[in-house]
């Protein structure tokens, strides 16, 4: 039975992934082998909530424990710093989106892992949901490929995601990498290029909160992406990863977060969700692929690739122009 | 027609025109139609008509409603107004320079949906607008073919999603950049989907989205999403229908006992009664002069910036 190690829980993520591994444990799959936090204050509600077997007081202290494998849920700036040691070390690691925030540490963390031979997989949980997999099995039922519509909406989620240093930028860091992800995964094709337009805030914040992405794939198609952190507090619902796939023969939508049912109670109206649990599902396949081989479904060169689009989307808005991906080296 | 019908108080619909004569026969015959024009410019020349309504093909309106103002006749254009913002001044001035008056029909303008969420935004509810989106999306009928081509329908944006930029511009002021992607399908040039991002004045953003390829027989879907400081409305057709039909000719649909067309002809009317259009034609020229700005981006692959805008 595997080992693991779960560092950092500054990501919300962090505590549906831990949720998994109980369960999995519970079940005499894996060894939910200790938790860490650079963050003392969110280290001790870890230990009061989750009860570890152990609590590593730093990150050395994993890098020299017997663990097989880590989770590393930190801010997005510290994944790099916190995942180099640990696939140094010959530990898998299953590394939360955006696999970080430059492409230089992007490649560092793929080399490392490739070196060390170890596993490095990106916590690209949408393949793991069920509609998902429905879509890309049925993809080539709709022909060519005319248009892919994407938006990937959200509340905002304050904290250190709108603190540059830690996160790297707002929403377009944040929410365009699962539906990038999803456009390579289904069509196997990257993008060649961007545009990007940025809103005045809705918030007032360091970064930005809303924008549009308007790209290109290699074979012409057009991709558009909606990132905004738009969804007010009291929506029903945090937010969506719809894609609509326009082919020469049919439409195909996707409409992942659709499973709900309307509720109000004493919080008030909302919409609670009876979908798959796709955290689960990547965890289990994250065991899998540490205990008998084989490749995860996203691999580390695909966070790369996604966050290649992120990048070049920011260049676009900076310099208000279209950017070809291949720009950035 | 079946608005002017309704409101046959106001208006007598006098005689029909239809570049294929059979058409204008078997139209007139339906309605009670007195006269059937054989030839366009017999029709705008009968001395017993106040206004004509033009809604020949796209790349006719513009000299048809020339041709119409120039004989002293009121003008009611179905959208596009013209092809070109040139054009589509030009229509302006005619009637300005007559006294006529020249109305636009950009039927947004009073479509219940659009015409609430604008209300709404208007006075306040969702905080200053920041982020909009739009889809119009429809499959295109084997006729008429003029559709498909570039140069006689204006392509997708044009004919389409100017309905939306139109809105959009109306609800959150002007656009100052846009960015589209466009694809054509088939004969004649013309675009038939296209994805436009936009950037608004007051630093707004939003995304339009018009297709004529969905599936044959799939419903027309639109969509309207606005995101504020201080909250959100969408509304999207689907999921707004007062009436479900199944069996033959299964739909699903939203019955408004005075529906869009009915108000937009009666705003008409009324103008002409009054001799003041309801819906400045400068709104439809600056539709049309988004509709280019669109169509540009999509076919140079480049942001363009809105002239005015």
């Amino acid at each position: 039975m595997i080992r693991v190690a779960l560092v950092s829980f500054a990501h919300m993520h962090a505590w549906s992934y831990a949720r998994a591994l109980r369960e999995m444990e519970r079940e005499g799959r894996v060894i939910m082998a200790g938790v860490y936090d650079d963050d003392g204050e969110r280290l001790s509600k870890v230990v009061e909530a989750l009860k570890p077997r152990k609590v590593y007081r730093s990150l050395e202290e994993i890098v020299n424990d017997p663990v097989d494998a880590a989770v590393v849920t930190s801010e997005n700036a510290k994944h790099a710093s916190m995942a180099l040691p640990l696939l140094g070390s010959g530990k898998h690691v299953l590394v939360e989106k955006p696999i970080t925030t430059t492409l230089r540490d992007g490649n560092a963390m793929v080399e490392e892992a490739r070196r060390a031979g170890v596993k490095l997989q990106v916590a690209f949980t949408m393949r793991y949901h069920d509609a998902v997999l429905e879509v890309k099995n049925r993809l080539k039922e709709v022909g060519e490929l005319r248009a892919i519509t994407c938006t990937n909406h959200g509340r905002c989620p304050f904290s250190w995601f709108v603190e540059p240093s830690l996160s790297g930028g707002g929403a377009i860091m944040d929410h365009v990498v699962h539906v990038a992800d999803l456009t390579r995964w289904f069509t196997g094709e990257e993008f060649s290029e961007v545009n990007c337009f940025v809103g005045k805030g809705i918030y007032d914040l360091k970064v930005e909160d809303n924008a549009l992405l308007l790209a290109k794939l290699q074979d012409g198609t057009p991709v558009s992406i909606d990132c905004s952190w738009s969804r007010p507090r009291n929506w029903p619902q945090w937010g969506d990863v719809f894609m609509r796939i326009v082919g020469s023969k049919g439409v195909i939508t996707l409409n992942a977060f659709n499973q709900n049912i309307w509720l109000a109670d004493e919080k008030g109206f909302r919409f609670s969700s009876f979908g798959p649990d796709s955290d689960r599902n990547m965890i289990e396949d994250f065991v899998r692929v540490v205990e008998e081989g084989g490749e995860p479904r996203a691999r580390g060169e695909d966070g790369v690739q996604a966050l290649r689009l992120v990048l070049a989307a920011y260049r676009s808005w900076r310099e208000g122009r279209v950017v070809k991906t291949d720009e950035l080296s | 027609m079946r608005s002017l019908e309704r409101l046959r108080d106001s208006a007598e619909v006098v005689g029909v025109y239809s570049r294929r004569l059979e058409k204008g026969k078997a139209f007139s015959a339906h309605f009670g139609i007195a006269k059937v024009y054989e030839d366009w410019r017999q029709a705008l020349s009968d001395p017993s008509l106040d206004a004509v309504l033009v809604s020949t093909p796209n790349y006719t309106h513009y000299p048809v409603t020339v041709e119409a103002l120039r004989a002293g006749k009121h003008v009611f254009v179905e959208k596009p107004m013209a092809l070109r913002v040139e054009e589509a001044q030009e229509m302006e001035k005619e009637a300005e320079r007559r006294g006529l008056v020249l109305f636009v029909g950009l039927c947004l303008r009073f479509w219940p949906e659009y015409v609430r969420s604008r209300e709404l935004i208007l006075q306040g509810s969702i905080g200053e607008p920041r982020v909009a989106r739009a889809y119009r999306l429809k499959y295109l009928p084997p006729e008429p073919q003029w559709y498909r081509w570039e140069e006689m329908s204006g392509g997708v944006a044009m004919d389409l999603m100017i309905h939306d930029l139109d809105f959009l511009r109306w609800t959150l002021g002007e656009i100052r950049r846009v960015h589209a992607l466009g694809r054509s399908q088939g004969i004649g040039g013309a675009l038939t989907h296209v994805m436009a991002t936009l950037e608004f004045r007051g630093g707004e953003i939003g995304y339009a989205e018009a297709s004529w390829e969905m599936p044959p027989g799939s419903p027309f879907h639109t969509y309207l999403e606005v995101a504020g400081r201080s909250g959100m409305l969408t509304v999207d057709n689907r999921s707004t229908w007062t009436v479900e039909v199944q069996g033959e000719g299964q739909r699903t649909y939203s019955p408004f006992h005075e529906d869009a067309y009915l108000k937009e002809m009666r705003a008409f009317l009324e103008g002409v009664r009054i001799g003041r259009s309801a819906l400045d034609p400068e709104e439809g020229v600056e539709s049309v002069r988004l509709g280019e700005a669109v169509r540009k981006s999509a076919l140079e692959g480049k942001v363009v910036e809105v002239r005015g805008g």
